[in-house]
Formats: C-alpha cells, structure tokens, sequence
C-alpha cells in the first residue's frame, strides 16, 4: 500500500555539515540537537556549513490541570516551544520562520522526587522538539532543492 | 482648511489605513498617525547644521546677510525639518529662525502646531508657544502652553497635557504642569500630574514616571479594585518606577479592608549576565480577614476565636528572589527562594496567579552550573515547604553535586553520569523522626552506546551499570519520644546493577491527499528491550536497623502513563534501582504536510511486555499491581494541530487486566483571528479502593476518590470592543466547581476596562478540609475591576495574569498586541 | 567696489542708436556694459544719461539680462538674473523684474521681482500679484557654510 522506508519516497538530501546559531548557549537542547545531528552523520560547524539553523529561547510553561483532594495542585501541563529558522550560507531566511511545540501532563498528587520526574520529562519533550526540527528542516530543504534545481 | 481635526493631526481612521498598518494596530484601535510628509533620507548621521535651508515665500526683505524677513505663506525646509509659518525672521549668525502665525513644524515622527516658535538651525532644538503636537509612533498627542524640543530626544511641555486616545474622543488626559517624553528612552515623567477622566480630575500624582509608545512590560497603573468575603474591599494602587534602562521596580500599596495595609513591591533587574527578580510583601498587623467557616466554628463553640483566626495581629510577609545567570555562558546560575511567613499566606492574603495555580509548595532553590565540552558539572541546594503541612517530605538536599559526561567516538557514545548528594532532615517536618535515616549517597551511571541513525531508522543498544551507595546516620528525633533502636545494619549499603537495553525503530512514509493537500503519512514501530539486574534491597528497606523506614530520600513509583512506555525505570529519584525484563512495543503514525513536514496530526499507542514481574519496591513486597500485568496497561497519545487553530494533546491509559480506564487527559486549544481563544482542560486519574470480597460497601467510604476535572476557559470578543471572558473549572467525582469566573471587557482605542466576578475554593486543608468536605462556606467569591491605559502599558494586571494562567494563547495574543 | 563708480563705461554692442533728445543711448544686439567689478549684459541695454552727462539709469532687457558686481571686499560677488534688470545708478539700487534670481556666496534668491538696494545691502523680493495662472514665489537656498 505504498509504504516505502523514509529517504526512498523523496529524493536524498546529502548534507553533511549545519552551523546552529541561538539565542541561549551551552543548553541541554542545543547538546541534544547536536547529538542527533551527529547520529545522522551531520556535522555540527562554526562556519563554511551551507545551511544554518538559528534557533530562539526555549520557551518553557507549566501549568495547573488538576487539583487534588486538598485543594492543591495535583496534576502539571508543561509546553516547551521554540521559534527557528533555517538560513543558507548567505544567511537567508529559507521557508518561513517556524515554531515548534511540545505539549505535556503528568501526575503530580504525591511530590516526591517531582523535580527529578520533570527534568526526565523535559529531556523526553527536548528529545521531540529535536527530532521535529531536524524532520520539518529535511522537508523544506528538500522543497527548497527542489523548486531551485531546475534553473 | 483641512477637514476635521482628527486630519489636521495626520490621524487616519482605520478604513483608510493601508493594510500593512492595519496589522500593526492594536486591537480595538480604531486608526493611526500616519505623517504624509516622509522626510527623504536626510543623509544620518549628518548634523542638521550642515544642511542648506530651502525657503519659499510671497515676501521677502533680507537687510545686510544676516537677518531675512520672509512674509505670508512662507515654507522652510532643511533636510528632515519641515517649517511653515505667515512670517519667519532668518538669522544666519545666530543660526536661528523665528516664526509667528499658524506655525507648523514637522519632522521625522513628529508635528507640532504653534502660535509662535524659535527654532534653531545648527541642531533640532526649537521653542514654541501655544503649541499642539503629536508623536506618531507613541500614537500620543496632546498641547502645552510652552513647548520645549532638545534635538530628536526630548520635549518639555509646560502646562501641557497629553493622551493615547484618539483625537476628538479622548476618554482620559494625563494634565501636568511639567511633562517630558523622551523620545529614544520612550519614557515620559510628569510632575504635579493630574489625570482627567473625560475632563474630570480623577488622580493626581506629585511626580510620575511612565513609559511611552509601545513598551510592552512597564506603565502607569490605574489602581485596581477587588472584593473578597476574607478579605472585603481591596484596593492596590501600584506605582512604577523605571529606575535605569536595566532597572526598574513596581510598588503596589494594597489596602484590605479586613487585614490592613499590605506594602507589595516588585525589583527587576537584567545585565550582561544575569536577569533577577526580586519581589516582597509586608502586612505588619494582620486584622484576621472573614471566614464564614471560622465564624461557624466560633458558633458552635467548637473553636476559640484566637483559634479560628490563628493570624490575627500576626506579621504576614512573603519573599521571592528569581534569577537566572549565564544564558550565553558555559557557567549558569539559578535562584528560584521563596519564604512566607507562614502556610496560610498564600491563601489568605494574595488572589494574585499563584493561588490561581493552587501551588501546593514553596521552594528554596539555588543552582550553580558548568558546561565543558565533555563534562556538565554543578551543584545545587534544594528544600521544599509545603502549605498543607500533612504532605510535608522530611529531606532537604544540601548539596547535591553533578557531573554528567558524555564522549563521542564515531557512532560510539559513552555517558558517565554521577551524583552525590547530602540529605538532612527540614525544619518544616514536624512529624515524629524515630524511624528516619539521614546521610549522603552517590548513585552513578556509567554506559556505552552505539548510536547510529539512518534516515529509514536507528539501532541504538546501550550496555551500562549503575551504582547506589550510601553513608547513613539516625535522623535527630525528640527526645522526649521513644528512643531509636541503636544501628544492627550497615550504615553504608551499596548496589550495583548491570544494566542493558536494545532500541529500535524504523521509518515508513507513503504520500496520502485530503480535501486537496497532500500530505506524507508516516508509520513508526519501535520496540526496547530493558534488562536491570535484580539486586537485593533488603540494607535499604532497612537502614541501620530493622524498624527504621525505607530510605525515600527522593524515590517515588511514577504512575505507568504514556510517557513512562520507553523509559528505563519505573521510579524518580534514585533510591531504588529497579530491576526489569520487559519489551516495550510502540507504534507512532503522523500526518505530515508534504511540503514544510509540519505535523498535523499523529496518533501513537504502545504497551510493555514484562517477562517477569519486577521484584524491587518502594516498600518490600508491596510492588503497584500495574507493575505486575504481563501485558502493560495499554497506553496511548493522540495530538493535533489544525491551521494553527486548533491545538489537541490528548493521552489515554486503558487497563486490559481489570477491563477500566486508568487515566486520561485532553487538552484542546483553540485561536483564531479574530482572536477567539477557548481552552478545554480534562483530566481523569482513576483512584478507587475496591470493596474486599463478600463484603456490602460500608455507606459513608467514599471509595471513588478519582481525579476527574474538566477546566473550559474562554476569550471571546463579542465586537471591536467588547469581549467576554469566562471559565468553569469542574470536578466530576465530588460534583463541585473549583474556579469560576465571568468577565467583561471594553477595549477602546487608548484604554481597556475589565469587570470580573469569581468564585474560588479557598478553605483551610491543614485542618484536614478535604474535597468531600467542602461546603458553601469554603468558597470565596468577589469582583474585580481593572482599569489600564493602551500604549502606557501594563505590568501586574491581576486579571491579565489570570487570564494568562487560565486561558491557553492568551499570554502569547498579549504579548504581540 | 564702492569705487566702481569713478570708473569710466565700456560699452560694447552689435549696433547703437543715439537719442540726443532724450539723452539716451540704446545698444542691442549682445550689448555689455562693464563699470569697475559691475557687468551688465544683455540683448538690449537702454542708457540714460544725466544733464551732465553722467549715467543716471541703466536698462537692460534680455532672455534673461544678467547683471553681477562685488559690492565689497569682504563680500561674494552678487549675480543676479531677470528678463529687465533696471539700475538707477543715483540710488545705487539694481530691480530685476520676471524670472528674478539673485545669487551671493551660494544663496540663491529666485522670485517675481527682487529690489537689492547696493549701498544698503538690502534685499527686497516679491511675489507675481498678478492673477497669472502660475504664481511664481520667491525661492531661495541658504547654505550652512553662509556663516563664516
């Protein structure tokens, strides 16, 4: 029914190096996004990378979504969201600027450990952003390849 | 003569706007100052003195070189600076010119009208009489008996008064005898300012700073007024102050009728490396409030009015020091301190957001923290108080010191994670500690993993061990109750565990078409395999002797949800190392536009296969049943996102072994363009004691206890002007509302006024209150009313804040309007 | 120059006609008529001359006349312009009426009619009264660098 392993369906994208630019340094998302690229065979670079993802504040916000039977919170939502760009070399805005968007809940009636449980949980929601940055870059390059190969 | 007035000050009514400035308006704005005369590039950086003056006259007598007469109908133009007058008086030597008659001057953002004017032509300084004028940008006009210009920066007006309104509809005027707007800061300050409403004297402040043009965090604060049954009429009238471009602090004087004068204040403070935030509250002589329950107490006899009103002529304060260092730096610090004077703070004296967030603890918080290449090392000090006293936690971390290092090698990662911490006993525990154990522990885990990804998938197995080990001593206890048992077991237990796991997954796509727009379906199976030793935790459920507690430092079971599928243990915190033999299954499809990848909807279910039960507990031998089900329970996310105006995150949790839903949440957001935004909260933990066999279920058990709430908040203009607000917040299982409010909303092109009622659940939970005992007398309920001026700014609007915790994408509408 | 006016006149011109009644001299035809630092240079230019022989006034007409002098040492050379440039010379006043322009150290003056009395340095400038369709104001550019 036409399903094809990821890569056959749309052409080949062989990039082999990306420059990240951000608004925030040395956080556990750039280490992240670094990381993923690497396990992709994508180097990270300073400079001479022909495609640079520039990237904006981690935008992090929880939320009360239950109570418990003390009246008190019991149940936390945290969004986690962040505006990027992709640029080329001459640092032109490709596509348009994007914003990417994770959102989650977990039980928050017995405190214990609850930092640690939402540390583990942010890694899991950076993880996801990661994974759809690099997925919607793939897609927009490639239409952005597409669109210019004929000339 | 020109139409209208409104013409006259280059206002163009919304209509005739062109579409771009329409965007740029803000809501309910009903136009904009739009100069038609665009200064053609004066060449900055060129000071005004080194541009020709080109003059048009029906007249003109120059005597000698240095003083020209132009008379009737006369145009003076140099570079930016536009000048017309009936009469103007060129001095060359002094570099001057004066004006009389019908004087209009413009230039870049700016036009003022006057009777008669000097102005200066070796910079933009220039002094008018009688004068109207308007600042474009700041979308401000306003007239002044004298008006002072100093170059492109500032303009004093003497006997002036200004406004945001639009013209011939000013709803209020700020009137000083003094005003200066500085143009580059965008900061006005007033002295003897006296603000008008629809020309009525309302407010008069000796001397005022306020922000002009479109400075979103800081303004002039119209007070605001609220009533609550405990607290009756309140009054807060904050005062802003913009100390330095990077400093500024906002005190908020509250008046309660029925606690006193309550001094609020606010400190903000952002440099190079840090952003700090410093806030505090002081109710010296703390009247007691009204509480209908208490007042029912009293009654009944059953409490003393000392007892009932336990604050009475207390002192009530609370502070709050936020910061964050080192945003682009390798070191980064971070402080989140917060002390109240006492549990009861929080609920009696502030309706601000954090009650709205029913926060249920204070925390003291600091972190320090280094990024090497490899190595991330830090440390950091944590103790947490917690307003209702029974779920009081016994340890404090101080300190607990990190170092995580991670090396790369080809496709070979290997991750060197090691923790150590000191526990001690908190103050704030006041629950007997005989059987507590105290100490330090290190908990490492070190692993190796090859981590290779392909486009079509990745295989990732990771080989690894961690290692638990404490140094452990008797908590400190109350000698007058019973003695510890003296220590039989060791003091310092260890466990090291093996560990491995396998991750697989594989990517399909195939290209679909709905309604039009192709889109690439994707099909996502991944399997892990988690192997953890079973290692013995007896010297842990019985520290240094047999009756002491488990050690629970900081380890809890984390209820099975989807987001535990494809996780390595099934605990937070470290003082359990689990061991497993499961096979976690999962399966993700998105819905993926063709054309930018972004994800419109996916849909993703998994479940584990346990080969063998887990042993280790958090208490020997009381494994969570859902632990022990072959087959997990069956869990699964489904989340959608619809030309950005629908938003949906939803997660069920289903129990094949007992046939019932275990939990389940939904969030649906919604925004649109006309800025509608409704958010739909559900949430749903299932919590019900079974009835043992055989036996009637005993009438007054409650054996339900489930969480099952259900929060609709909503923002809906009604017209240009007019908005309505609302939420319900709903709890299923004790049919009762938690937080209600209704709201209107009149935003006028320069000034927002909002009215808002709310009933909230406010009762005392440290007197064993719970939900199921909740009567009318636990509710509070009350008006707000908030006035604010547009394009002054806001920071501490209560509702606004409230709105913004409530109701999702309202903070994000605000911050772009 | 304040001592122009001891200077004798050279006259040059295509053709000249003498009108002994009148005492009045008319040179046409590229006519230029140089006194001191004072040229005056037209299509036709009209000389009156006093009983005694002196010039009292001078017309010129031209498309434009032109007309320029220093007045003093200190000071720019004055260039003016004007379809008729009329000096009378006892006043020491130059009027140049329609399409006026008078310039000095890089100030352009451009109107109907400018009146520039000499000795006074007083400049005097006009709009066209008249109802003619297009109503011609006084212009004018005043450079930074005037003030020395």
């Amino acid at each position: 029914c036409g399903w094809q392993p990821r890569g056959y369906l749309m052409p080949p994208l062989d990039i082999d190096s990306v420059r990240i630019v951000s608004s925030e340094q040395h956080t556990e998302l750039l280490r992240e996004l670094e990381q993923s690229l690497l396990s992709q065979d994508i180097k990270v670079v300073e400079k001479g990378a022909e495609y640079t993802i520039a990237l904006g504040d981690e935008q992090l916000n929880r939320r009360t979504v239950g109570i418990g039977n003390d009246s008190l919170a019991a149940a936390y939502e945290l969004t986690l969201a962040l505006d990027y760009q992709l640029r080329d070399e001459h640092n032109a805005v490709i596509g348009k600027p994007e914003r990417v968007q994770v959102r989650r809940s977990y039980d928050a009636s017995d405190t214990t450990g609850l930092d640690r449980e939402q540390d583990m949980l942010l890694e899991d929601m950076r993880r996801e952003l990661v994974q759809q940055i690099i997925r919607r870059s793939y897609f927009v390059l490639q239409d952005q390849q597409a669109t210019q190969a004929p000339q | 003569a020109p139409e209208g007035a409104s013409h006259r000050l280059d206002w163009v009514p919304l209509e005739e706007l062109p579409p771009e400035a329409v965007d740029a308006l803000p809501r309910g704005c009903c136009g904009a100052y739009i100069s038609p005369y665009q200064t053609v590039g004066n060449g900055t950086g060129i000071s005004l003195g080194e541009i020709p003056i080109q003059v048009e006259a029906n007249r003109s007598s120059a005597s000698g070189e240095n003083i020209m007469l132009l008379e009737e109908d006369v145009v003076i133009s140099q570079g930016p600076r536009l000048l017309k007058t009936d009469r103007a008086w060129i001095n060359q030597t002094q570099k001057t010119i004066e004006l009389d008659g019908n004087i209009t001057l413009r230039e870049d953002g700016l036009l003022i009208y006057a009777d008669s004017a000097k102005v200066n032509t070796a910079n933009k300084d220039a002094n008018l009489r009688e004068a109207e004028f308007v600042l474009h940008q700041a979308r401000i006009h306003g007239e002044a008996k004298k008006l002072d210009k100093f170059g492109d920066r500032l303009i004093r007006l003497t006997d002036g008064s200004f406004t945001t309104c639009e013209p011939d509809d000013e709803f209020w005027k700020i009137r000083a005898s003094e005003l200066e707007i500085d143009n580059v800061d965008n900061m006005g300050t007033a002295r003897h300012a006296r603000l008008e409403i629809k020309d009525i004297p309302v407010l008069y402040v000796p001397y005022l700073i306020f922000p002009v043009g479109d400075e979103r965090q800081s303004g002039l604060l119209f007070p605001t007024f609220s009533t609550s049954q405990r607290n009756g009429f309140e009054y807060s009238q904050p005062i802003y102050w913009n100390i330095a471009p990077q400093m500024d602090a906002t005190f908020t004087p509250t008046y309660m009728q029925r606690r006193g004068m309550l001094w609020g204040g606010e400190f903000r403070h952002l440099n190079s490396f840090f952003e700090t935030e410093i806030a505090g509250a002081y109710l010296a002589d703390d009247e007691g409030g009204y509480d209908r329950q208490a007042e029912n107490d009293i009654a009944t006899g059953e409490l003393t009015p000392e007892e009932a009103y336990p604050h009475k002529g207390d002192e009530r304060w609370m502070i709050r020091v936020d910061q964050s260092g080192g945003k682009t730096s390798r070191l980064k610090t971070r402080i989140n301190y917060t002390e109240i004077s006492d549990v009861d703070y929080l609920r009696d004296i502030t309706t601000s957001d954090i009650d709205i967030e029913h926060q249920s603890n204070v925390e003291k918080f600091g972190e320090i923290s280094y990024a090497a290449d490899a190595w991330r090392l830090g440390a950091y000090a944590r103790e947490t108080r917690y307003l209702n006293e029974i779920q009081q936690k016994p340890y404090k971390e101080l300190p607990h010191v990190f170092a995580l290092g991670q090396y790369r090698l080809g496709d070979w990662q290997i991750t060197l994670d090691n923790q150590y911490t000191e526990f001690d006993l908190t103050r704030y525990y006041k629950r007997p500690t005989q059987r507590l154990v105290v100490g330090s522990r290190l908990n490492t885990d070190y692993n190796l993993a090859w981590d290779k990804r392909w486009r079509w998938g990745f295989v990732t197995p990771k080989v690894g061990v961690k290692t638990l080990s404490y140094d452990l001593q008797q908590a400190d206890y109350d000698p007058s109750g019973p003695e510890p048992l003296p220590a039989t077991n060791t003091s310092s237990p260890s466990l090291v565990v093996p560990q491995a796991s396998l991750d697989m997954g594989l990517f399909f796509e195939r290209f679909g078409n709905l309604g039009g727009n192709d889109y690439i379906q994707t099909l996502e199976p991944r399997a892990l395999y988690f192997y953890s030793d079973y290692e013995d935790h007896s010297d842990i459920y019985h520290p240094l002797n047999d009756v002491n507690a488990p050690i629970e430092f900081d380890a809890r079971y984390i209820k099975f949800d989807y987001n535990q599928l494809f996780r390595t243990t099934r605990y937070t915190g470290y003082d359990r190392i689990d061991d497993a033999n499961q096979l976690a299954l999962g399966v993700t499809s998105r819905f993926l536009s063709a054309r930018t990848g972004e994800e419109y909807f996916s849909v993703g279910v998994g479940q584990i296969h346990r080969f063998k039960a887990p042993k280790v507990a958090l208490r020997p031998n009381n494994q969570p049943v859902e632990e022990t089900y072959e087959w997990s329970e069956f869990a699964g996310r489904v989340t959608a996102r619809v030309s950005d105006r629908f938003n949906f995150t939803g997660d069920i949790l289903y129990n094949q072994n007992e046939d019932y839903m275990s939990s389940s949440s939904a969030v649906l957001e919604y925004a649109d363009e006309d800025n509608r935004l409704v958010s739909l909260t559900y949430r749903y933990m299932r919590r019900v004691t079974d009835i043992p066999e055989g036996q009637e279920p005993n009438p007054d058990v409650i054996y339900d206890r489930s969480m099952d709430q259900v929060d609709l908040a909503a923002y809906l203009p009604v017209s240009n002007n007019w908005s309505i607000m609302a939420r319900a917040n709903y709890d299923f299982t004790f049919d009762m509302e938690l937080d209600t409010y209704a709201g209107l909303e009149y935003s006028d092109c320069c000034y927002r006024v909002r009215v808002m009622w709310r009933k909230w659940l406010n009762f005392d939970y440290n007197t064993g209150n719970t939900l199921e005992t909740v009567d009318s007398n636990d509710y509070d309920y009350g008006w707000m009313v908030d006035l604010q001026f547009k394009g002054l700014g806001s920071i501490s609007d209560r509702i606004g804040s409230l709105l913004g915790k409530t109701v999702l994408g309202y903070e994000q509408r605000e911050d772009n309007f | 120059l304040p001592e122009d006016r001891e200077q004798a006149f050279q006259l040059q011109a295509d053709s000249q006609t003498f009108d002994q009644k009148n005492g009045r001299v008319t040179y046409s035809g590229e006519a230029r008529l140089q006194q001191g630092s004072m040229v005056i240079e037209a299509d036709t230019i009209t000389v009156d001359f006093a009983t005694d022989n002196s010039v009292s006034k001078v017309t010129a007409l031209g498309d434009p006349a032109k007309f320029q002098q220093r007045p003093s040492r200190d000071r720019g050379t004055v260039y003016a312009e004007g379809e008729t440039i009329t000096y009378d010379s006892d006043n020491n006043t130059v009027s140049l009426e329609q399409e006026a322009k008078l310039e000095q150290d890089g100030a352009v003056m451009r109107g109907f009619s400018i009146h520039y009395d000499l000795t006074r340095e007083l400049v005097r400038a006009e709009s066209d009264k008249s109802e003619s369709s297009e109503q011609q104001r006084i212009q004018m550019t005043i450079p930074p660098a005037m003030v020395e």
